[in-house]
């Protein structure tokens, strides 16, 4: 067992009064900043500004595409199986490309269940499945719509992540053209 | 005659509330007529020109002693206690009594010369501390009186706290202060 | 009749108009209300309430940097059901929310808010006194009315006929008769050495020697802490302690009966800080110079009155163009809107800086009133004295802000006693404290030869 031991009060400290004066004192300087400095405050005034969201934060879900705009997904199920919730729905379907085996016909997250703990990301064997979307408001009218499907997944713009090469690769990124090239398929 | 409106509203304030303080069967409805009626002789006591006598019953009865006793009731939850007879055979004696000392008190009061005059200054407190604490010769000598009775006040208050410490000394409260 | 002729008319109109005063109090909550809550928030560095708006038609959105959201609340609760829980003593549930409420407007009449007003008029000397009563008995009379305020909390949480109510209610009797001794004690000193209970008296003790916060800086110590206790205000709010009881004694209170309680505090607060500004920090009185010297140079004074005035416009207009400047280059999506609310207070401050500066101009050159000498006294017009009583009320007022403030900053800064503590300390230290320090003042009062 560990036993704090605490440091026993010095006198002053007794007293009582000038240790009030100290905290007196901390309390004028951050009231000083709020009058003075007031866009120093860390408070986000919310709906007109927006919290910084970082890379690494697990926020909605998007799935990865491949060049020619079908989704990397191979519908394995590791994600669904690694979901400590139980949120995730696959339905796999023949895949076209011969090089591939499955691919998903259906896709179905349910927001309202997924606790964003983030180990479906890192079950995905193809690095199909990323949560670096950085969306942080979930707002809708019905249940229903909470539950996002192959569409809303899929359905995500490269410029958003413009230091990502990968996602710059996919249907609309910059580097389209080289990407579907080194694929093997041919350029519109 | 502006003077004499005030205290006959004063008057009847002050005497009314008196009589609720005889005539309520709840305790603290008691005390809070003691304290209207307190309230209302500081302001006879203001229109009779002793401002410092009437704002030292505001404050020392009214405020401090009322509210001890207020304060007491509240504790001792005597609130319930609301069903002894209003009257019973010693008000045969008392009512009497409180009569004839009421009488006895109005006929000292007509008699007396004080002529009921708002704008002369009897108690101020230059005045009182003067009539209190003149340490001449020839002043009326209260100030021994009255530190006499300081004196005796502080013995009874020693007294009280002893007696009270008797009690708190034993059995019982021995076992309830090792507690602590 | 007698009663109105004693007096001239002069005479009769400025005594009636002192009775606004009675109102001071009342218009402070105004103040102390955004005061307390904008303060509270930038202290735990938060912004405080300040979404609230009402839309005006060319500036849109006007917040009054949060003022809208206090008006909105006290709408809510003045609009709110009035009720009473099952079981409560009625008449008195009804009544104590008003005691504390109803003495805030008899309070503020011993408080001298100018020197005494000497001047002449038609021939005759002319003397009004600075308070609305101008008793001997001043302090006292407040002490007075502060201890039967109590009853209010009293009456409220024993009526209330709830267990929270009624413990909350014992706690603030308690505790007010403790902090009543401490309060009376440690005044003692000051009035000592005014040789006076008549507030005038000591301000003008403070203005002739030094103030009292020199003179008896212990006392002013005790004083400070045994009013803030006696208002029950953090950290000495056990009375209220939401930990222990849910409200205490207006737990049972909705609507404007609580905020009747409310309003009874911030009241309270307003009354004891004009009065430590009176006792300690000489009052009326302006720092480092004298009544006369302000009154020889009338029209001087109140231009340094309108300086002063148009500086602090300047230091608002300095604040709202820095934070401006500072919004644009943010990335707020109502950023415009706010500009275009900050373009009112613009132009407001301006005009305001633009009427100070010449209103000040023109008390320097032109109001330069005439001083009679009546019985080796200094005795001006109507104009100089209402010019100095202006000047005192200011500040007075600047003097009780600043302790208003300490309120404030004391509640957001200390943690709650405990109620033992609360006792331990009215008694045993604050008690002891004061009556050393009435001793020692008296004896040094006897040796300097004093009366």
């Amino acid at each position: 067992m560990r036993v704090i031991k605490q440091k026993p009060m010095t006198v002053i400290e007794r007293l009582y009064i000038f240790e009030a004066i100290r905290g007196l004192w901390t309390t004028l300087k951050h009231a000083a900043r709020g009058l003075f400095r007031y866009e120093e405050l860390p408070t986000i005034s919310y709906p007109e500004g927006q919290p910084e969201v970082r890379n690494t934060y697990r926020a909605k879900h998007r799935l990865m595409l491949r060049p020619d705009g079908t989704p990397r997904c191979v519908a394995c199920g590791m994600c669904a199986a690694a979901c400590p919730a139980h949120c995730i729905f696959i339905e796999a379907t023949q895949s076209d490309d011969p090089r591939i085996e499955k691919r998903v016909m259906r896709f179905d997250i349910d927001h309202l269940t997924c606790v964003f703990c983030g180990l479906c990301a890192e079950a995905c064997p193809v690095d199909a499945l990323r949560m670096d979307t950085k969306q942080i408001i979930f707002e809708h009218r019905s249940r229903e719509d909470f539950v996002a499907h192959l569409y809303d997944l899929t359905n995500w713009d490269p410029k958003d992540y413009p230091n990502d090469e990968q996602s710059q690769m996919a249907p609309g990124g910059t580097k389209n053209a080289e990407a579907r090239k080194v694929w093997g398929m041919e350029v519109k | 005659m502006l003077a004499l409106i005030y205290f006959i509203v004063l008057a009847i304030i002050a005497v009314g509330s008196a009589v609720c303080v005889l005539l309520s069967r709840h305790p603290l409805y008691g005390a809070l007529s003691l304290v209207v009626s307190m309230v209302s002789l500081a302001g006879i006591y203001g229109l009779l020109g002793s401002p410092f006598l009437g704002v030292v019953q505001i404050m020392v009865y009214a405020g401090a002693i009322m509210m001890l006793l207020t304060f007491v009731i509240m504790v001792l939850n005597g609130a319930r206690d609301s069903h002894t007879p209003m009257f019973d055979k010693v008000s045969l004696f008392v009512i009497p009594a409180v009569l004839v000392l009421a009488g006895l008190v109005g006929f000292a009061l007509v008699r007396s010369p004080i002529a009921f005059d708002a704008a002369t200054i009897r108690g101020s407190v230059a005045i009182t501390s003067k009539t209190l604490f003149d340490v001449a010769q020839t002043g009326p000598g209260y100030f021994v009186l009255f530190e006499v009775l300081g004196v005796l006040l502080l013995s009874a208050m020693g007294a009280a706290v002893l007696l009270a410490k008797k009690r708190l000394g034993s059995v019982d409260s021995e076992k309830t202060e090792g507690k602590h | 009749m007698d009663i109105i002729e004693s007096k001239t008319w002069i005479e009769w109109a400025i005594t009636i108009a002192k009775f606004a005063f009675c109102f001071v109090p009342v218009l402070y909550i105004l103040l102390l209300i955004p005061m307390e809550r904008r303060g509270a928030g930038f202290m735990q560095d938060r912004q405080g309430p300040n979404r609230s708006y009402i839309k005006i038609p060319y500036f849109g959105k006007l917040r009054a940097f949060g003022y809208v959201q206090n008006m909105c609340d006290g709408t809510k609760l003045f609009f709110k059901e009035m009720f009473a829980p099952a079981g409560v003593n009625k008449l008195l549930y009804y009544v104590a929310p008003a005691i504390p409420f109803a003495i805030v407007f008899l309070s503020p009449c011993v408080i001298p808010w100018f020197g005494p007003m000497i001047f002449d008029w038609g021939g005759e000397t002319v003397s009004i006194a600075g308070s609305i009563i101008d008793s001997d008995v001043g302090v006292l009379l407040l002490f007075g009315f502060s201890s039967i305020s109590a009853y209010g909390a009293m009456l409220a949480g024993w009526a209330s006929k709830s267990k929270y109510s009624f413990l909350g209610a014992l706690r603030t009797s308690s505790m007010t008769i403790s902090y009543e001794v401490c309060l009376g004690l440690s005044l003692m000193g000051i009035l000592l050495l005014a040789g006076s209970f008549n507030l005038t008296d000591i301000v003008q003790w403070q203005e002739n020697h030094v103030w009292g916060i020199v003179a008896q800086p212990v006392a002013f110590f005790c004083f400070l802490i045994a009013s803030i206790a006696e208002t029950g205000r953090a950290p000495f709010d056990v009375a209220e302690g939401e930990p222990e009881l849910v409200a205490g004694y207006h737990t049972e209170y909705g609507a404007m009966q609580f905020g009747l309680f409310y309003m009874g505090e911030y009241s309270h607060i307003c009354i004891n800080s004009f009065l430590i500004a009176t006792l300690f920090l000489g009052g009326y009185a302006v720092p480092f110079v004298t009544t006369e010297t302000l009154q020889e140079h009338m029209g001087g004074s109140l231009a340094v009155l309108c300086g002063v005035l148009a500086f602090i416009a300047l230091a608002f207009l300095h604040m709202i163009y820095r934070y401006s400047r500072k919004l644009k280059a943010t990335n707020l999506t109502h950023r415009f809107e706010v500009l275009k609310e900050y373009r009112l207070y613009k132009i407001v401050a301006w005009v305001a800086t633009l009427v100070f500066i010449a209103l000040g101009v023109c008390a320097w050159l032109f109001y330069n009133p005439e001083n009679f000498v009546v019985n080796g006294m200094a005795v001006g017009g109507l104009a100089t004295a209402v010019g100095t009583a202006l000047i005192h009320l200011l500040v007075l007022v600047a003097k009780s802000l600043i302790f208003c403030w300490v309120w404030i900053w004391v509640r957001w800064t200390l943690p709650r006693f405990r109620y033992d503590h609360v006792m331990h300390l009215g008694w045993k230290i604050i008690l002891n404290i004061a009556l050393i320090n009435l001793v020692v003042t008296a004896v040094i009062a006897k040796l300097l030869g004093g009366n």
